[in-house]
C-alpha cells in the first residue's frame, strides 16, 4: 500500500480496504514514498491514525511517520503465523478492548 | 542503541522537544537498521520541500517543527522548490505559490541554507567527513567523488538529522559496507549518451554498489549528469568508478563480485535507441541545470549561448519557447547579472533556488521539454506526462535558437 494515492488524508480512509482510524493496522509494507511520513503525522493530529500497526517489512520511512506520531508499530517476524493467530482470533472474537471495539484492518 | 550522556539528555527533552523529537525518530529507524550508535554529522541536506510534492501534510509537519522551537544545530541546505515564476506568462496558481512559500519561510526560520540539489558546489564536504543528505544525485556525488561519507536520508529524515547533528551509524558510514559487490566494465561512451549509461547501469545494479571500469568523464558536468541518472533508477548511495572516486584501489582490495556485467558499446546504443522520440511541437522549455549548475558551468553556459547568438543569421522568433538554466542562489557577480540581463530578450532565464521537475509543466502551459539530463527526462515525462528529448548541451543551445528539432541517436 502507498500512503499518498492509496490513503484519504483527510477520512482515514484507505481505498478499497475501508477507515483505518483507530484500528490495528496489519500489513506486508509500504512502498516507499516520501510524503508517507507526513501523512501519518497528520492523520495522528486529525484523530484518524490506526492505533497501532504490525508490519512484516517496515521502511525507514514508515517509521519515521510511527515515532513522529506515537503510534506503536511491531514488526512481526513470523508473518504466515500472525496471520493464521489473527484469523483463529476473528472467528473466537478473543481480541482485547482496543481490537473488539475498534477492529483490525488486514491489507493482504 | 548505545547513546552517550549528551544524547540521553537531547532525547529526554533538556534541549526542547524539537530536539528531543527528532532523536527519538533517527534512534528508532537506526535500531530498525541494526545501527549500535549514533554519529555527528557536519551538513544535513533535506529534500521533498516542494508544495506539489509533500502537499498539506507536509506544510503541517514542518510548520509544527518550527512552533516547537526546532532549529537545526549543522549547515542545513535543502533541495530547490517548484517554479514559482512565469512560463510565457502562465504561473502556477496562487494558492499553490503562496503554500510553497509558507514551506520555504518555516525553513528558513529552522535555519536552513541555501537550495539547491548541488549543496557539493555550495559546502563541498571533505573526505571521510559524516552528512545525512537525502538528495540522490547529491548523495552519490559526494560518496563516489568526494569521499564523504551519507545514507540517501528519507523523508523528514536529514531535516531531523540537521536539528540534533547526529544521524544513525549504518549504511555506507561504516567502512566495510562501502564495498562494490556487483563489476560494469563498460565501453566508453561519448557526451551525449553518458546520462543514459547512468540510466542503464542504475537498471542493472538496484540495490547494490557497483565498480564501475572503462569510463572517462570529460569533465565534472558529465559526471554529476552521470550520478543523477545513476540514482534515478537505483537506490543506491554511492559507486566506486576506477580512476574518480579517490579510495577506489582500498575498496577493490579483496572483493569479490556477486555478478559481473559487459556492457558493449552496441548493448548501450541499443539502450539510448529506447528514448528515441517522435517530432515534438508546440509550446518548448528547453533546461539545463538538473543538477543545478555550478557557477563555473552557468558561466560556460551563458558564454556559449553568447557566441551561438552571434551565429544566429536572420530574425529569430522565440515566441512559443524559453530557455532556463537552473542554479543555486549566490552568482551575483555584476559581469554575470549583465550576461543574464543580456539575455533575458531571448526569453533565456536563469533561475536560482527551483528545480523544473518538482513543477507541474503541464500546468504552465508547456507542451515538450529538451533537456539534457536524462535524470529531468525520466521525472518530468512521468511527473508532468509530457514529451522529453535529451539531447547534449551544445545541440540543446543551438536548437533552441535554430528551433530545429532533430537529434541522430
Amino acid at each position: 500500500m502507498s500512503f499518498l494515492g492509496d490513503l484519504d488524508v483527510d477520512r482515514g480512509y484507505l481505498v478499497g480496504y475501508g477507515s483505518v482510524s483507530n484500528k490495528l493496522l496489519v500489513f506486508p509494507g509500504s512502498s516507499g514514498s516520501t510524503v508517507g511520513p507526513y501523512v501519518i503525522y497528520s492523520l495522528a493530529k486529525k484523530s484518524l491514525a490506526p492505533a497501532a500497526m504490525i508490519v512484516k517489512n517496515p521502511d525507514t520511512l514508515l517509521i519515521t511517520g510511527c515515532v513522529l506520531s506515537n503510534i506503536p508499530m511491531v514488526i512481526a517476524s513470523d508473518w504466515v503465523g500472525l496471520a493464521e493467530t489473527l484469523k483463529e482470533c476473528t472467528r473466537a472474537r478473543c481480541y482485547g478492548k482496543l481490537l473488539s471495539s475498534e477492529g483490525v484492518l488486514i491489507v493482504e | 542503541m548505545y547513546l552517550s550522556s549528551i544524547e540521553e539528555r537531547i532525547i529526554n527533552g533538556e534541549f526542547g522537544s524539537a530536539k528531543a523529537l527528532a532523536l527519538k525518530v533517527i534512534v528508532k529507524v537506526g535500531e530498525s537498521l541494526g545501527a549500535q550508535e549514533l554519529i555527528t554529522i557536519n551538513h544535513a541536506h533535506v529534500s521533498g520541500i516542494s508544495y506539489l510534492n509533500i502537499g498539506d501534510s507536509g506544510i503541517e509537519f514542518i510548520e509544527d517543527v518550527v512552533a516547537s522551537g526546532g532549529s537545526v544545530e549543522v549547515f542545513t541546505s535543502a533541495n530547490p522548490y517548484m517554479v514559482i515564476s512565469d512560463y510565457l506568462g502562465k504561473k502556477h496558481a496562487d494558492q499553490t505559490i503562496e503554500k510553497q512559500l509558507r514551506i520555504i519561510n518555516s525553513l528558513n526560520k529552522i535555519g536552513v541554507k541555501f537550495y539547491t540539489c548541488a549543496p557539493y558546489n555550495v559546502r563541498p564536504p571533505r573526505f571521510g567527513e559524516h552528512l545525512a543528505w537525502a538528495e540522490s544525485n547529491a548523495v552519490l556525488y559526494a560518496n563516489t567523488v568526494l569521499g564523504a561519507l551519507s545514507n540517501k536520508e528519507g523523508g523528514p529524515l536529514a531535516l531531523l538529522a540537521g536539528i540534533v547533528g547526529r544521524t544513525y551509524k549504518s549504511g555506507v558510514h561504516i567502512l566495510s559496507n562501502r564495498k562494490p559487490k556487483v563489476l560494469i566494465n563498460s565501453a566508453g561512451v561519448n557526451e551525449s549518451e553518458v546520462g543514459f549509461l547512468g540510466l542503464m547501469i542504475g537498471e542493472l545494479v538496484g540495490e547494490r554498489i557497483p565498480y564501475i571500469s572503462g569510463l572517462k568523464f570529460r569533465d565534472t558536468y558529465h559526471l554529476k549528469l552521470f550520478l543523477a541518472a545513476l540514482g534515478t533508477t537505483s537506490n543506491i548511495p554511492m559507486a566506486v568508478i576506477e580512476e574518480v572516486t579517490p579510495e577506489y584501489k582500498e575498496l577493490m582490495r579483496d572483493v569479490s563480485y556477486e555478478e559481473v556485467f559487459n556492457l558493449s558499446y552496441s548493448d548501450i546504443k541499443s539502450y539510448v535507441r529506447r528514448f528515441m522520440r517522435e517530432v515534438i511541437s508546440g509550446r518548448g522549455l528547453y533546461l539545463i541545470g538538473c543538477p543545478h549548475l555550478s557557477f563555473n558551468e552557468l558561466v560556460h553556459v551563458l558564454n556559449r549561448l553568447l557566441s551561438e547568438i552571434n551565429n544566429v543569421r536572420g530574425p529569430l522568433d522565440l515566441g512559443s519557447r524559453e530557455l532556463w538554466l537552473t542554479t543555486y542562489e549566490g552568482f551575483v557577480s555584476n559581469a554575470v547579472l549583465e550576461l543574464v540581463n543580456g539575455l533575458a530578450k531571448y526569453n533565456v532565464k536563469v533561475l536560482p533556488n527551483v528545480c523544473a521537475v518538482v513543477s507541474r509543466l503541464d500546468l504552465l502551459g508547456v507542451d515538450y521539454v529538451v533537456t539534457d539530463s536524462t535524470k529531468a527526462c525520466s521525472y518530468i515525462s512521468r511527473l508532468s506526462k509530457i514529451p522529453v528529448l535529451v539531447v547534449p548541451t551544445n545541440d540543446l543551445i543551438k536548437m533552441y535558437f535554430t528551433n530545429k528539432l532533430s537529434v541522430d541517436l
